[in-house]
């Protein structure tokens, strides 16, 4: 793993401690009820819980960088398959393929945006035959749509495919 | 003896219904294929599968969940003998003897022998199961709050030390869980908590969003960094089951196997790769053939298999008997219960029995299915690990982002599981447990309600709280579990670097 993330995760997570401990600071008991605790305890315990582990990440780092060669050390995550070269930037694609997905949904309805979404995916992920893409997107899509649309009941956004849909009987 | 009678006969009423075995034959089919391929495992199968689950009782639900996981331990087992590739940690010695029989053209016996171990072990482990969990959910009446406090304690120290290569970010993952659980109303003066004035926090956020974007997208989106296909299966395939001498000579490792899975499936802290590792150890203490264990060890095989397929029913002890589950997939069964209105806890098989009878009947209908079934699906699953792996990876995704959707049919959901996931994939390449953040986020709003209910209860005095004597065992078990799982990890670190060192030793 890169240690240099490791460490800015282990910032990342001290000033969450921080960011906990301040909107802590602000929660108010409301209503009748009062325990000796209250309501801050928790978020306070979290705060603080953060500060440690994030120092701790941090100050553990710290102290074994010049032992260290190199920026990549030995992972305590999953590690990935060996002898095949690893991409964050493909995860990257996927995850920024299904926010857009996400974004999307609404807008243009699930017809439309998952084999859009499908589609690109499978590109971040190097599938080459667009043939082939194309059909496992819109097998899926319509799969999916029948199975949640028609048997599990389930209103699926249809965007601008609304009234098209709807006069074909295809929604309900 | 009476409960432990009535628990199985439980389980055979239930698998009176057709409905429920149309479920189990779906569930079991569905946890061989998973298993087949390599690296997606149970933990992506309850992922997608956890939004149907909706639609089920909480009975046919929790016999679906339990037989993916019966087929899902076999089916781990075929990648480990055909390509050689471990469908899971616990599968790493597996690969040393059933891949080796099947370079030598004997693959027909390794994956016989891993069947009717898997078999067996699933099968005898579900009697160890009912006699376990009967009497630990008879002594939930004695619960009160704090030694509920130090339930939630334990079980969540336990999953610290049992997932992850690191204790203190074990920790960091819980609090993170935590944080998630507090959003919304406090469960005991109702004050808004980090709702930051929207309504759509002001409830909090729905655990199973948040379960399933840590558990499965996060390592759906870990599985996305490496694009490669699952090996062509290599060798010629000769399917010829096991002769009775060599089952016979099985049958010791098997039983050392079954039992040993149970009980080490069933300590939180442990988990099923220990329970592999240290069953396939004694069952070359008792071979006539020792050196033949790395090198095509069908007793190898057997008590590999056995212990594995037995680690589910242990799992489950504490999982149904004190609601307190020990791995990524009994949190997400967790998760399907807490979907059905079950709150977990000790009292969670004393409010509804049935889930016993659900729990017998999954494993038990699973186990059936797998005996008419695992064996052409073992020879079939071949083609399965040459599916392609990215079209697998993507569509995973999409149908759990759908299955979310589809729960309350808000895309906040999607949002939030696509969030977590996010956070997820970053807290599983750093060593940051996404099981123990999970459970956190589960039993947040009880851990808090039991503790603070509780002082009220015993005038502000937490030494008077936590000094009651169950509660204050159960805090001493959760230190205990807390230094074995230091200990845990520094062997486990050793064996699995090296297990040519196991067959050594």
């Amino acid at each position: 793993m890169d240690r240099r993330i490791d460490l800015a995760i282990g910032i990342a997570v001290f000033l969450a401690g921080l960011g906990v401990l301040f909107v802590a600071h602000g929660i108010r008991p409301t209503g009748p009820v009062v325990d000796a605790i209250g309501p801050r305890a928790f978020p306070y315990m979290i705060g603080i819980f953060f500060l440690i582990g994030g120092s701790w990440t941090v100050l553990g780092r710290l102290r074994s960088w010049k032992s260290e060669t190199g920026n990549f050390v030995e992972s305590e995550g999953e590690p990935d398959e060996p002898d095949v070269p690893a991409s964050a930037l493909q995860s990257f694609a996927v995850i920024v393929a299904s926010i857009l997905y996400v974004l999307a949904m609404p807008r243009l309805g699930y017809p439309i945006a998952t084999p859009l979404f499908v589609i690109a995916a499978l590109k971040a992920m190097r599938m080459q035959s667009w043939l082939a893409i194309i059909v496992i997107a819109l097998v899926y899509t319509a799969a999916t749509y029948i199975i949640f649309a028609h048997y599990l009941r389930v209103d699926l956004p249809l965007g601008p495919l609304r009234d098209l849909f709807h006069s074909l009987g295809l929604s309900r | 003896m009476e409960q432990f009678l009535s628990s199985l006969s439980g389980g055979v009423v239930v698998l009176a219904d057709p409905y429920v075995w149309v479920l189990l034959l779906i569930g079991t089919m569905l946890g061989v294929i998973v298993g087949a391929l390599p690296g997606i495992g149970a933990t992506v199968a309850y992922g997608l599968v956890l939004p149907f689950t909706y639609f089920m009782g909480p009975v046919p639900a929790v016999a679906f969940l339990l037989s993916i996981a019966v087929g899902n331990q076999f089916g781990n087992s075929i990648p480990a003998i055909l390509i050689g590739l471990p469908g899971s940690p616990a599968t790493i010695l597996t690969v040393a003897d059933g891949f080796a029989l099947h370079k030598r053209g004997e693959t027909g016996l390794a994956l016989g022998i891993a069947y009717l171990a898997a078999l067996g072990g699933q099968a005898v482990s579900i009697l160890f199961f009912v006699a376990l969990v009967v009497p630990l959910a008879g002594l939930t009446y004695v619960f009160l709050a704090p030694e509920l406090f130090s339930l939630y304690v334990l079980g969540m120290v336990s999953i610290i030390s049992l997932t992850g290569k690191s204790i203190p970010k074990g920790f960091v993952a819980a609090t993170f869980g935590l944080l998630i659980g507090v959003v919304g109303l406090d469960p005991v003066t109702l004050s808004p908590r980090f709702d930051f004035g929207t309504r759509v926090l002001r409830n909090g956020l729905d655990v199973e969003p948040v379960v399933i974007g840590l558990l499965a997208v996060s390592e759906l989106f870990r599985q996305a960094r490496q694009s490669f296909q699952w090996s062509e299966v290599s060798g010629n395939l000769v399917a010829k089951f096991p002769s009775w001498a060599q089952v016979k000579r099985c049958i010791p490792p098997m039983f050392i196997g079954t039992v040993t899975g149970t009980f080490i499936g069933a300590v939180p802290g442990a988990g099923t790769t220990p329970a592999a590792l240290i069953s396939y150890q004694q069952a070359k203490v008792i071979s006539r053939k020792p050196e033949e264990f790395g090198k095509g060890s069908i007793e190898g095989i057997a008590a590999n298999e056995a212990a594995q397929n037995a680690a589910n029913s242990g799992e489950l002890i504490p999982t149904l008997g004190l609601g307190l589950p020990v791995s990524g997939t009994a949190v997400l069964l967790l998760s399907a219960l807490t979907m059905q209105g079950m709150v977990p806890g000790p009292s969670l098989t004393r409010n509804s029995p049935e889930l016993l009878d659900a729990a017998v009947a999954g494993l038990l209908g699973g186990t059936i299915i797998l005996l008419f079934t695992g064996w052409w699906l073992s020879r079939s699953m071949m083609r399965v690990a040459t599916v392609n792996r990215s079209v697998v990876i993507i569509l995973c995704l999409a149908i759990v982002m759908l299955g979310i959707f589809a729960l309350e049919r808000q895309i906040f959901d999607v949002w939030v599981c696509l969030v977590c996931g996010v956070i997820g994939y970053f807290m599983t390449r750093y060593g940051y447990s996404v099981a123990a953040a999970a459970l956190a986020a589960i039993l947040a709003s009880e851990f808090e309600r039991t503790l603070r209910q509780g002082l009220n209860l015993f005038d502000n005095d937490i030494v008077l709280f936590l000094s009651r004597p169950i509660a204050a065992t159960i805090i001493f078990a959760s230190l205990v579990i807390l230094g074995l799982g230091i200990l845990r990890l520094r062997r486990e670190r050793r064996l699995l670097a090296s297990p040519a060192r196991i067959l050594e030793e």
